[in-house]
């Protein structure tokens, strides 16, 4: 019997304001607190309460054989928190039915795991810490920002004691049996990779928006043959498209429900989650990803983020502000920068928004990716001026030993910098 | 396929924007092998080439059309404002100044729309051996001179504002200026016997001036009639379009059996203010044919050049370009800003630009010619277009093709083609001068769009333009024969 593997993405982000040049330098606020709020209030009216109440509902009426993942990210949990606290409480229900396992993801939703994996486990630490305090429960399943992988991400997971990674796969890294098997990482062996079957995914979503395309039973027909053979269908879907009031799809959540109950009537298959899958099955080999050289372009499967020159650059920029930030005692200033590594800002900087065709794509808050990178390049120069000011007129008194330590090697590496353009410049 | 074209105008002899559109689709129809053509203008001066493409001039049209040229025509100048005090003089004359003669207005050509030039006045005055000195306006806002005590009108031909240097130009024509209706009717009448004369398939007339002279070959031979619209009278006049023109255009988009248009924005035009059924009307972009200027210019060191290009007119949105850049300027210093071109705002705008305390990095060039504009794009950083309305709108992918960054207003037809272009509502003064600075201080920001714009607009061929027209050619022609 296969074990099908569905995963609920519940991500949200702070929307950015209009933010132009004449603001720097004179407004501080760069995120839209109130459209930010009142979307995370239309999302939990039309998608959360209703889907959360449903797959509750679902769970409790089939005892124990539906089963199945939630991943929510740091910002999605302190959104909901501020603006619809309810809906904790309904994911508290889920978790304590035991049929739901909340699955670790970076706190920021960022895309640190491809550069800096110190922070990168910071922020799966948060994580962890959250649904911990929150839900009751310990992840014992990661996955990174979009299941965005390489095999540094695998190692610093498991370092942070996962036994089991979510990945959007790279078909060449898998071998020739496809993605419906367990791989493991090629050094930390015993960690345990579950790669997404992109097919089937993509069919899902695209039943989900438009419920007239396909009936409940063609989708369990594919199974058969879009996730022909292997152990484990592995399946991420955002939350966003059990929205019913977005696309053309008014009864997404009864349409779930008939999908879930033909898989259970089927009795071919068996919904389970991830820590438990990969207890039952063998890997069938390594799935080897090499990290990305630095200083080379980004390799293909980053592109619908770091794809253009557009998001490089900001990419660049961001990180480029890092060892700054830490030196500053101010906490906003840090809170900020926290936010705006939110991978979703880079994702609209995307070239396929401006492609009409492209319909797999989440509408633009920005309108085109040219705005989008106008309004994060504006914020983060101001966001720089800030905190050069901080910099500067900073009383060392009440530094931490360890802003004061920073403080002294990020001068050194940059008095070395100086140096060594000085010397460059005299043999010139 | 053999074609009847009707065009007003072709490269070389005065390339307005629709000459330059007529040539590329021409030359790219004759390319296609498939398709013979006979252009029809209203003069043909005997260089004009293209594949499989005959020239026939209305020779008889350009006999009365000289006749027309020696016709007298009355110059009017708009009352001053009471306002200004004026040196007045006997029975209520002003005395006519400099200042007046930017605000010409030809009588006999008003339909038009014409866009003169400042300073057209004093010429004709000197050509006449008339000085500008004893020269006054009357009450009705006419030139008169003073001969015996008696005031008298200054007699001026159209001839006469035929200026070989600064020709008054008109938004379509070049260089037509009598009564253009009584033009584009004998036009008609002529292309009803050159219909007669020549074998062919299918009528194609481009812009509303030679719609009567499908209709009438439509009328004389049967022949289904495409129109191709390049502008409307919309798009030249706002809000409150000449009546005359308009049922001209309404009567050649209704007469014919299928309506070309240069982009969506235009078909929508077409569709909601003419009336006519969407079934027939067709959206087909032009095509880019544009030789950049490779050539180096030394430029200030770290200083960016914004420009505007076009006519200085209502339609273009020179303000919002004006105001855009008093933004920047207030914050940024490595910036500077060129607005090329002529027209009715011209004296407005260099006002604006005293007033706003920004002249010394706001300059004016006045009128360009090819080779000045391939300069000028050149050199430039940042190419903006915020015009109000915009049929089609060309310039954008010329900067491209130049390697320039383009800022322009979602209300050109463009707009749906040119994709790497930063997009802006043409009185969003905020987002303007937002992405003029994101497109200075950005370079990633620039040079992504530079690339890619360039990718895109060199794929945009008049070839690609012909074969959409041959196919609805083809459709006219087999909905005629069924029809029968």
């Amino acid at each position: 019997m296969k074990t099908l593997s569905f995963n609920i993405n519940i991500h949200k982000y702070y929307l950015l304001k209009k933010y132009r040049f004449f603001d720097i330098g004179n407004d501080n606020f760069y995120f839209d607190e109130q459209s930010t709020c009142s979307s995370i209030e239309d999302s939990e009216k039309n998608c959360l309460r209703p889907a959360l109440e449903m797959l509750l509902a679902l769970v409790r009426q089939y005892k124990r054989r539906f089963k199945f993942s939630i991943t929510i990210s740091g910002f999605a949990i302190q959104l909901i928190e501020r603006c619809c606290s309810s809906i904790i409480s309904l994911l508290k229900q889920l978790a304590q039915t035991g049929a739901v396992e909340f699955v670790a993801s970076p706190y920021n939703h960022s895309l640190a795991g491809i550069n800096d994996t110190e922070e990168f486990k910071r922020q799966i630490r948060l994580s962890v810490s959250e649904i911990q305090r929150l839900f009751n429960v310990t992840p014992e399943t990661v996955q990174n920002s979009d299941l965005i992988y390489t095999d540094s991400i695998g190692s610093a997971a498991f370092d942070e004691g996962f036994k089991a990674i979510l990945v959007q796969p790279e078909k060449r890294s898998l071998e020739v049996k496809g993605s419906d098997y367990l791989y493991f990482h090629p050094t930390a062996q015993r960690l345990k990779i579950i790669p997404q079957n992109q097919n089937y995914c993509q069919l899902f979503e695209n039943a989900l928006k438009d419920s007239k395309l396909f009936a409940p039973d063609y989708l369990v027909a594919q199974l058969g043959t879009k996730a022909a053979g292997g152990d484990i269908m592995f399946a991420s879907i955002n939350c966003e498209y059990l929205d019913g009031s977005k696309y053309n799809n008014k009864d997404v959540l009864a349409y779930v429900k008939s999908f879930v109950e033909s898989i259970l009537a089927s009795k071919r298959f068996k919904f389970d989650v991830p820590s438990a899958a990969v207890q039952k099955y063998q890997p069938i080999g390594p799935y080897k990803l090499p990290d990305p050289v630095p200083g080379l372009n980004y390799p293909s499967y980053l592109a619908p983020w770091l794809g253009n020159d557009l998001q490089r650059e900001a990419f660049s920029k961001m990180n480029a502000l890092k060892e700054k930030i830490k030196l500053v005692s101010n906490q906003p200033l840090q809170l900020i920068w926290q936010r705006l590594q939110c991978s979703d800002y880079f994702y609209f900087m995307s070239d396929g928004y401006l492609n009409n065709a492209n319909q797999n794509i989440v509408s633009n808050p920005f309108g085109t990716p040219y705005n989008a990178f106008i309004v994060y390049m504006n914020i983060i120069g101001d966001l720089e001026r800030r905190t050069d000011l901080e910099i500067n007129n900073a009383k060392t008194d009440h530094l931490t030993d360890k802003q004061i330590a920073d403080s002294i090697k990020y001068y050194q590496t940059k008095i070395k910098q100086l140096k060594q353009e000085y010397q460059k410049r005299s043999l010139l | 396929m053999r074609v009847l074209m009707f065009g007003w105008e072709f490269p070389p002899h005065i390339s307005g924007g629709l000459g330059t559109a007529c040539k590329g689709i021409v030359e790219a129809l004759g390319m296609r092998g498939d398709t013979s053509l006979v252009f029809v203008a209203p003069k043909v001066f005997g260089d004009e080439h293209s594949a499989n493409t005959t020239f026939a001039g209305a020779d008889q049209y350009a006999q009365t059309h000289k006749r027309i040229l020696n016709r007298n025509i009355r110059i009017i100048l708009p009352k001053p404002k009471e306002q200004q005090p004026q040196i007045s003089d006997i029975n209520g004359l002003i005395k006519y100044t400099s200042e007046s003669d930017k605000l010409i207005y030809i009588e006999t050509a008003s339909y038009l729309h014409p866009y003169l030039q400042p300073g057209q006045i004093e010429q004709i005055l000197l050509r006449k051996n008339i000085s500008p000195d004893t020269v006054y306006i009357n009450t009705r806002g006419q030139l008169v001179t003073i001969e015996n005590g008696r005031p008298k009108i200054i007699k001026v031909s159209v001839e006469d504002t035929m200026d070989t240097n600064r020709p008054v130009k008109f938004e379509f024509t070049g260089r037509y200026t009598s009564d253009i209706f009584t033009e584009t009717g004998l036009f008609a009448r002529i292309g009803g016997k050159i219909a007669r004369q020549h074998d062919f398939n299918v009528i194609h007339a481009h812009d509303w001036l030679t719609y009567e002279a499908g209709i009438a070959a439509k009328k004389a031979t049967g022949k289904p009639l495409v129109v191709h619209v390049h502008a409307t009278e919309y798009d030249r006049s706002g809000a409150t379009p000449n009546p005359q023109v308009f049922a001209i255009e309404k009567d050649g988009m209704e007469q014919a059996d299928a309506v070309i248009t240069v982009s969506n924005h235009t078909r929508d035009i077409v569709i909601d203010k003419y009336g006519i059924d969407p079934d027939k009307v067709f959206a087909i972009y032009n095509g880019v044919d544009f030789k950049p200027d490779r050539r180096k210019y030394k430029k200030p060191e770290g200083e960016k050049l914004i420009t505007f290009l076009g006519r200085i007119t209502y339609q273009k949105g020179p303000r919002y370009f004006i105001e855009a850049a008093y933004k920047v300027l207030k914050q940024t210093n490595n910036v500077r800003f060129v607005m090329a071109g002529n027209g009715d705002m011209f004296a407005q705008m260099v006002t604006a630009a005293a007033r706003l305390g920004i002249a010394d990095k706001f300059h004016f060039t006045d009128f360009l010619n090819h080779d000045e504009v391939r300069h000028l794009l050149a050199v430039s950083d940042i190419y903006v277009m915020p015009s109000v309305s915009e049929p089609f709108g060309i310039a954008p992918l010329e900067a491209a093709r130049c390697k320039v960054p383009v800022i322009i207003s979602k209300q050109s037809g463009v707009s749906e083609v040119l994709k790497h272009a930063i997009k802006v509502d043409y009185n969003d003064v905020d987002a303007i001068a937002d992405a003029i600075h994101a497109l200075v201080e950005y370079p990633a920001l620039s040079k992504h769009i530079v690339k890619a714009a360039y990718n895109e607009v060199r794929h945009l061929k008049w070839d690609e333009c012909a074969k959409q027209i041959s196919s609805i050619y083809n459709s006219v022609c087999h909905n005629k024969n069924t029809e029968i």
